[in-house]
């Protein structure tokens, strides 16, 4: 290491400005360190009990089957529930875990010792970001898993017993037998389903940079935790806001520049909401998911860009 | 690079406002302040709380920006970020990541600094030898001392081997025994010939230590310059001897008052209450 | 970088840290706005492509939010949708329970305006409506006749409506048009509708073969389509052994002998003596 300290040294320009050039690599190590701590913190405080409740939920979903409802009803039941609490968990995961780091790095004064060595603020956001979004892939493959095995069991039981049914009650041929399966496996597992888990786990990435700008401003955890949610809901009507300003020409001034502002400064979420077409069978193409994934890539460096220009001069 | 002419802590005109927001008043923590400290020196900052010591580090090590005024380390300034390349800096009442362990503390600031794997490892294992946290390496911090917080603070301070280190009052609320320590590490830099800055409330904890000191008032600088030359009694001179009898000491006071010199004071002399406990308890902690 | 090459070792701005700060919020504030201003067409031409996926239904009309209640309103904005659906089915069974028609077509209504995509509402809506609700009505001993059979024939009407809503958000599913030519048989009786109906169902893409004999049987019925009924059932018959199942033999039989077929010429093999 000496010999890469010691090379490094000639290089900083008198009076140039912020001279981190040198060394792209070194940086991508330091928020990669950055990020594996941040990973370790959020899993040693045992942030992954939501995990738990979702296994629970999914599996109790899965023995709804008390209601009578017939074998495709039931799997879109539970893809509904399963998805519908993949989605909410991970977003209000992605929220509070975002909004503990900065804060608490703040008040243990270990802020301090970081960017007290030769850390550009740059990357110890980067470096929280990526920490968090990687605990939140980790969170979201895990569900995947869970609700991939319950569903596949289910699909697997459901078509067991209908098939069975269907063979004792006669009068079925197996054409008709066929069919019934073909019906009911269409609303089991498959690949589309990972877009809709795909586009949740984006869409988590967007509430983590967004949930880190509003931390490099808050002071507490609390605060930024309840911005957090409001800029969550907000952002679930933001496309209203959008319409508005775009189409609702007649409209008083005021309203339609408030409308304006709203649906500028806020993200919108509503575009990766794609779990209802998706559990109604809707495929989604490659190309709308690379779009979506677009999105948030632009999404997650505007925000962290943002967060660093709010961050860069904070005092600590 | 004429590095060796350059001082590793230049502070000049240093003024810091905090402005009040809202209702609240601006304050004024740092006034005017102009410092050096040679590469290779102990410099102390001594003041009561609140005079603006820790608002002084803070500029130094860009953590807060000025308001009027430059500091710079080594040459280079401190808003910039290659400035905390050569710095190791141990905030008051520091905290680190409770679920590290001590080895995993230092080894993750070690990689902030671009240390290397291997030079890590070795570099990790002669800091834990030097603050004496071997035994602890493998414990998560949440169950350590304040003492043992402060010497793995200073540990991770100097992991990447700077020629500067910083310490904010880095013996309060520390024991005697680990504020003994802490003070026989600082002499260790000392040798090393790594330059530091330490601050302190109280006169006493740093006088051993310091090369020179700047006495820090309401954020001005009220006096500085070399232990002795600001402690020292300057017309009067200390005797002390060992096994000296009476008839001695007679003669003593004799031949000083025959040489138009006043007596002042005879007696035993007192060991500081502090030494006292040390000389106690030596030996029989852990 | 010494001092002795640059004398002020420090920066030399002018600039002082607070304007420099200041200078840093503005363009921030400014950097969302560009950006707010860029992706506004962006997310706009999204959400027009998801329609046309299907991946957005329509608004929420003021009428669905009423009935929906405060809750699950918000929940359905909020990409809850198909579960704020999944949950009203559980509710219809109740109400299916407790026979309360008006209830039960009202939650059927809402569960198709959240998800219209889901064919498996429309279907079981009005499985309810045309056979459950009706033959509720069409076999109550305590109203006069003339009641009970329009009650009944009410709500098979309302079932043939439901499905016809269901098919035109639904246009490529052949089971609403398989379900819809049930209704035609088995509640109207209007073979010809429900041959036409089977005759779309079996085009569809995903479509089961005995469609196609459906239609034909119910061709087969149809005043006035016999030839074209024989044609499509003796072509069935030609085209393999899955197809000879017993109604369509009985079919082709009954046609041979209606329309005098000439011995010679009949597909059916000749019975033995
Ligand atoms: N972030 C801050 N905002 C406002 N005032 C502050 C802030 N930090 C320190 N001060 C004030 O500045 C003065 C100097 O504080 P400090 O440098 O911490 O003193 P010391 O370290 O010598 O005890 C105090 O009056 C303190 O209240
Ligand atoms: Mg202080």
């Amino acid at each position: 290491m000496s010999s890469r300290e010691a090379d490094r040294k000639p290089r900083v320009k008198p009076g140039g400005t912020v001279a981190t050039r040198r060394g792209i690599g070194a940086s991508a190590g330091r928020i990669g360190t950055l990020a594996g701590t941040t990973f370790l913190q959020l899993l040693r405080m045992k942030t992954f009990y939501f995990l738990l409740i979702f296994s629970i939920l999914v599996v109790v979903a899965s023995t709804f089957n008390v209601l009578h409802h017939t074998g495709e009803q039931h799997l879109k039941l539970l893809k509904d529930v399963a998805l519908g609490a993949m989605s909410l968990f991970t977003s209000l995961f992605a929220i509070v875990a975002t909004a503990l780091l900065i804060p608490s790095d703040l008040e243990d004064r270990t802020l301090q010792t970081i960017l007290a060595k030769p850390v550009p603020r740059y990357d110890y956001i980067l470096g929280k970001l990526c920490g968090v979004i990687l605990v939140v892939a980790v969170s979201v493959v895990v569900m995947d898993l869970i609700f991939g095995a319950v569903l596949y069991a289910r699909e697997e039981m459901m078509v067991a017993a209908e098939l069975a049914g269907a063979t004792e009650s006669g009068g079925f041929a197996e054409e008709d037998l066929a069919v019934l399966e073909e019906r009911l496996r269409s609303q089991g597992l498959n690949w589309n389903l990972q877009n809709a888990v795909a586009a949740i786990f984006l869409k988590s990435c967007v509430i983590c940079a967004v949930t880190m700008l509003v931390s490099t401003i808050a002071s507490t955890s609390l605060f930024t935790i309840i911005v957090g949610f409001v800029i969550f809901f907000i952002g679930h009507l933001q496309s209203v806001a959008r319409d508005y300003w775009m189409h609702a020409l007649d409209a008083g001034l005021w309203k339609r520049l408030f409308s304006g502002l709203v649906a500028l400064i806020f993200p919108d979420f509503q575009i990766f909401n794609v779990v209802d077409g998706v559990v109604a069978g809707e495929v989604i193409p490659l190309g709308a998911m690379t779009r979506m994934a677009g999105l948030t890539i632009l999404y997650v460096m505007v925000y962290s860009m943002v967060a660093y220009l709010v961050f860069a001069d904070r005092e600590l | 690079m004429s590095e060796k002419k350059t001082a590793a802590v230049s502070i000049d005109g240093l003024t810091k406002v905090f402005r009040g927001a809202l209702a609240r008043e601006s304050v004024v923590a740092v006034k005017e302040l102009s410092l050096e400290v040679a590469p290779g020196e102990v410099y102390g900052l001594i003041g009561p709380n609140g005079s603006g010591k820790s608002t002084t580090m803070k500029v130094l090590l860009g953590l807060i920006r000025p308001s009027a005024g430059r500091t710079a380390i080594f040459g280079v300034d401190s808003t910039r970020v290659e400035s905390r390349r050569q710095v190791g800096f141990l905030p008051e009442n520091p905290y680190f990541y409770r679920h590290l362990t001590g080895r995993e503390t230092l080894q993750f600031y070690g990689r902030l600094c671009g240390v290397g794997r291997g030079a890590l490892r070795a570099r990790i294992d002669e800091l834990l030898e030097l603050v004496e946290l071997g035994h602890a390496a493998r414990r998560p911090l949440r169950g350590y001392s304040k003492g043992m917080l402060q010497r793995i603070g200073l540990a991770q301070a100097l992991v990447q081997e700077p020629r500067l280190v910083v310490l904010d009052e880095p013996t309060a609320g520390v024991d005697p025994a680990g504020s003994r320590k802490i003070r026989d590490l600082i002499l260790e830099l000392k040798q090393r010939g790594i330059a530091v800055v330490l601050s302190s409330h109280l006169l006493e904890q740093v006088q051993e230590v310091c090369d020179r000191v700047g006495i820090i008032f309401n954020g001005s600088m009220v006096q500085e310059g070399r232990l002795e030359d600001l402690i020292s009694i300057e017309n009067q001179t200390e005797i002390i001897l060992k096994n000296a009898s009476a008839d001695l000491l007679e003669r003593i006071r004799d031949l000083a008052e025959g040489a138009d010199a006043e007596f002042v004071k005879m007696g035993q002399p007192r060991t500081t209450l502090e030494s006292l406990f040390l000389r106690e308890t030596e030996g029989r902690e852990e | 970088m010494s001092p002795a090459d640059n004398p002020g070792i420090f920066r030399k701005n002018g600039m002082s840290y607070r304007l420099r700060r200041n200078l840093k919020r503005a363009a921030a504030g400014l950097v969302l706005l560009v950006f707010g201003i860029g992706r506004m067409s962006w997310e706009g031409s999204m959400e027009e492509e998801w329609k046309r996926l299907q991946l957005r239904a329509g608004g929420l009309d003021l009428g669905v939010r009423e009935q929906l209640g405060q809750m699950s309103y918000l929940a359905a904005l909020g990409g809850f949708r198909s579960l704020v659906a999944s949950f009203l089915s559980v509710k219809a069974f109740n109400e299916w329970e407790n026979v309360d028609w008006v209830k039960l077509e009202s939650t059927y209504g809402l569960m198709t305006r959240l998800q219209p995509r889901v064919a498996g509402y429309w279907e079981e809506g009005a499985w309810h409506l045309a056979y459950n609700a009706s033959a509720f009505y069409l076999l109550n001993e305590e109203m006069s006749p003339g009641v009970r059979r329009h009650l009944g024939g009410r709500y098979i009407r309302k079932g043939e409506e439901f499905l016809r809503e269901g098919i035109r958000n639904n246009p490529e599913e052949y089971l609403l048009r398989q379900r819809l030519a049930e209704i035609y048989r088995n509640k109207f009786g209007d073979h010809c509708r429900a041959a036409d109906e089977f005759a779309i169902a079996a085009r569809l893409e995903g479509a089961p073969e005995y469609c196609r004999r459906f239609a034909a049987y119910e061709m087969a019925d149809c005043e006035g389509r016999e030839w074209e009924a024989y044609a499509a059932l003796a072509g069935l018959y030609g085209e393999g052994v899955r197809h000879r199942k017993p109604t369509l033999l009985a079919k082709l039989g009954e046609l041979e002998e209606k329309l005098s077929i000439p011995e010679a010429k009949r597909v059916l093999p000749e019975k033995g003596p």
